[in-house]
């Protein structure tokens, strides 16, 4: 995200409007960390208080001076909320009609990411960053899956939901770990749907997620182009580009696709607003997602929040180009296998055993 | 004059069927616009459902149909000429029907029009789209020609507007008349690949899926091809002998198009016998349990009642005995037709009915996570609704350009 950028809006908040006025806020903020509820701290008693106005507005209202200030205060607010309110309109059409990202210019690219963002802000009234990170040279991600390790207890799919702004409502998850028989070895014999203390005695425990096949059919199924292969190996979706046709959801062999029915939901106060325009941005209805091995994390050098989560070190996560990686490692010296490998899929998910 | 002109019991029993489903279906559309996907039963592990179904159903009839007109107007065909121009609107009719059903199955139906300005031409889903598109232009244009002479010197009213718009309310000269007929015999020889590319394309669409083991079949484009001239030449059999001039059942065209059906049908038996029988045969494999999933399972009756009792059986006992027989006929031709749907459930949904991953079957068993798929009320109305819509476009069609003779 550039911060050179021209502003689309401007936002001021009378709660302390000399502060922003001062800023001239740009539209790729210093990411407001996942506890700063910004939005909810500014004072709500008034009508006034959180309505968005521009400088045009702003300094009117200034003019006015204190004495008049409940009435202007009145008439102002509304200027301010049909101004917000043309704004956003303004910036759906604009929505409207951007192309592919992957065909848009670096400026193109940033305009989009400025708009979402001012647009979070509008509807939500909560402020998110969201980066157009690329990959990185030289680097392409893969995973392994220590069987023997995981013991059940499913903390990186919590964290996966957190981190990924998922919809709360149809509680969707990418993730599923199932709890298989000794003596079994595909989930062809487990259950995802335990509900029980862990880990449970002659039972071992299997996670399966989008496995970033290195070819994957589901891009190749996709008639618009909106799912593709990122040059670090991840398999991303423009959800602005997503016409909703599910034919991915119905090719990929490892059912990682998720479609969105309705609207998403996530709770206010749950919104991770450190996002990705291809990763854990809020979806709309009638689009598909999938796991994005977290890109707004790995690619700024981070473990997907899966791997950070796991609390057993089952997850090892890592560049597969570096020969020293510990997923490299893994590869080399242990016994490795991926699911459903005569399909000439190449996931870049492995499982092992210690 | 036509059956439908004649017998006012039967345009009474038309008209309150589609009194019928036109109110169910209205209720569903607006359903479908109000809620969304929010009321249909297909979901995560079943991302395709009736709709889809439905759309291959339609596109069917409308390839079958078209198919016919072509050897007409492409081959000079002349058996079946009669036939030719109610072909060419039932193709357009049921084309309209077929787009309608998957744009409501979309998640973002305005959005389609990516597939135009960003084509992934690596994918089935994206030839068939520009396919359709040019079908679509074709069939627009066949229609303009087949329809001149039939408007010609119409000045009146909406229909003097068509005849206008179509350049035939001024007269139609012999000489236009066959420059028209060779346009007509090009478009029609042009057709004929393009409705075979692109319903082949539909059964490709599901075919190349390798993650689908139940569609990953070569025979399935095959299958589709035979399913469209089977049903849509069905269809035109009934549609002919209610609606058509004087159309006498024991008259050559229908006589031919009798055959014609009668022949695809068993041809159709035949090559579902090699699609089950194969992958069933040593009851191994990833095919065989979901084969006789749909064979013997839960929705046995889809199979073995509406296709192969009431859309092939009964309709080839009625064809082979009672050839010249109108009622039996119509009977025959619109139970093989509609029965297609059946067909097309068939091979669209027991194949996502299996869980990729086997034992998703037991994670989290929430209405959008099931590995059971039986079409919601509105679902079921919205298919009414598109069928009365395409219904009406077709008579409209039908009064203003085929026949415009007094009803009894
Ligand atoms: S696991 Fe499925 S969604 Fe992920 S890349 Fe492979 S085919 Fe695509
Ligand atoms: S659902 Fe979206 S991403 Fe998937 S194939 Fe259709 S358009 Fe592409």
């Amino acid at each position: 995200m550039s911060s050179t950028e021209p502003r689309r809006g401007r936002r001021l908040d009378f709660g302390g409007f000399l502060r922003m006025i001062a800023s001239d806020r740009s539209p790729g903020p210093a990411a407001p960390a996942a506890d700063d509820p910004a939005p909810e701290q500014t004072p709500k008693g008034s009508t006034l208080l959180d309505k968005s106005l521009d400088r045009r507005d702003a300094m009117k209202a200034l003019l006015t001076g204190a004495a008049a200030f409940g009435a202007a205060a009145t008439a102002q607010a509304s200027i301010g909320k049909s101004d917000a309110e043309k704004e956003r309109r303004q910036l759906e059409w604009e929505e409207y009609f951007k192309g592919n990202y992957r065909l848009m210019t670096e400026q193109e690219r940033r305009e989009t990411i400025a708009r979402l963002e001012r647009l979070a802000e509008l509807k939500r009234g909560q402020r998110v960053s969201i980066a157009g990170t690329p990959a990185r040279e030289g680097v392409l991600y893969g995973y392994a899956f220590n069987i023997s390790r995981c013991r059940g207890y499913r903390d990186c799919i919590r964290a996966c939901v957190l981190e990924n702004n998922q919809d709360r409502a149809s509680t969707m998850q990418y993730i599923r770990i199932f709890e298989i028989k000794n003596g079994h070895m595909s989930p062809e014999n487990g259950n995802a749907d335990y509900f029980h203390e862990v880990p449970q005695e002659g039972h071992f425990y299997l996670g399966t997620q989008c496995f970033q096949c290195e070819n994957p059919p589901c891009v190749k199924v996709c008639p618009v182009g909106a799912t593709w292969k990122e040059p670090d190996g991840i398999t991303v979706i423009d959800y602005d580009w997503c016409i909703g046709c599910r034919y991915c959801e119905a090719a990929c062999p490892y059912w990682a696709r998720r479609f969105n029915w309705h609207e998403p939901k996530i709770p206010r106060n749950e919104l991770n607003p450190k996002q990705h325009y291809l990763g854990n941005r809020p979806r709309k209805k009638g689009v598909m997602e999938k796991c994005t091995f977290c890109i707004q994390r790995s690619r700024e050098g981070q473990l997907p929040a899966c791997a950070e989560a796991c609390p057993t070190g089952a997850r090892i996560f890592g560049n597969l180009l570096d020969p020293n990686s510990e997923i490299r490692y893994v590869l080399e010296n242990k016994k490795v296998f991926r699911l459903k490998e005569d399909l000439g899929t190449e996931p870049k998910f492995w499982y092992f055993m210690d | 004059m036509s059956l439908f002109a004649k017998n006012q019991q039967l345009r009474r029993v038309l008209y309150v069927l589609w009194i019928v489903i036109a109110a169910v279906g209205a209720w569903g559309l607006w359903q479908r616009a109000e809620t969304g996907h929010r009321l249909a039963n297909y979901g995560s592990y079943v991302p395709w459902g009736l709709w889809v179904a439905a759309y291959i159903f339609f596109i069917g009839l409308s390839a079958g149909a078209f198919l016919l007109s072509a050897l007409v107007f492409g081959f000079g065909f002349n058996k079946l000429e009669r036939l030719a121009p109610y072909a060419l609107l039932t193709a357009l009719a049921t084309l309209f029907m077929a787009l309608f059903s998957i744009f409501l199955d979309l998640g973002h139906p305005f959005r389609a029009v990516n597939v135009f300005l960003h084509p992934n031409f690596g994918s089935m889903m994206t030839w068939m789209v520009w396919l359709y598109t040019a079908y679509f232009i074709l069939i627009i244009a066949e229609s303009v020609l087949a329809f001149r002479p039939l408007l010609a010197n119409q000045q009146e009213g909406l229909r003097g507007m068509i005849a206008k718009l179509i350049g035939s309310a001024n007269g139609y000269t012999d000489e236009q008349r066959e420059r028209d007929e060779s346009r007509l015999k090009i478009l029609g020889r042009l057709g004929i690949p393009l409705a075979i590319s692109f319903h082949g394309g539909v059964g490709a669409l599901f075919a190349t899926v390798v993650a689908r083991p139940y569609w990953h079949s070569a025979l399935y484009p095959i299958l589709f091809l035979t399913g469209a001239l089977v049903s849509g030449g069905a269809l035109m059999l009934a549609v002919a002998l209610i609606f058509g001039d004087d159309m006498d059942p024991a008259g050559e065209a229908i006589q031919m198009l009798r055959k014609i059906v009668v022949g695809l049908l068993a041809f159709d038996l035949l090559l579902e016998w090699a699609e089950y029988s194969i992958p069933m045969w040593y009851n191994i494999g990833p095919e065989a349990a979901l084969m006789k999933e749909v064979l013997f399972g839960h929705y046995w009756y889809v199979f073995w009642v509406f296709h192969f009792g009431l859309g092939a059986i009964i309709p080839l006992i009625l064809f082979m005995r009672a050839p010249k027989s109108a009622p039996a006929l119509i009977t025959g031709g619109l139970l093989t037709a509609l029965t297609y749907m059946a067909v097309r459930l068939n091979l669209v949904v027991p194949a996502l009915i299996e869980p990729q991953l086997k034992g998703l079957e037991n994670a989290y068993i929430r209405s959008r996570l099931v590995f059971e798929y039986f079409p919601s009320a509105m679902e079921w109305s919205v298919l009414a609704g598109i069928t009365a819509l395409g219904a009406a476009l077709w008579y409209v069609g039908y009064r203003l350009v085929l026949n415009r003779e007094r009803m009894a």
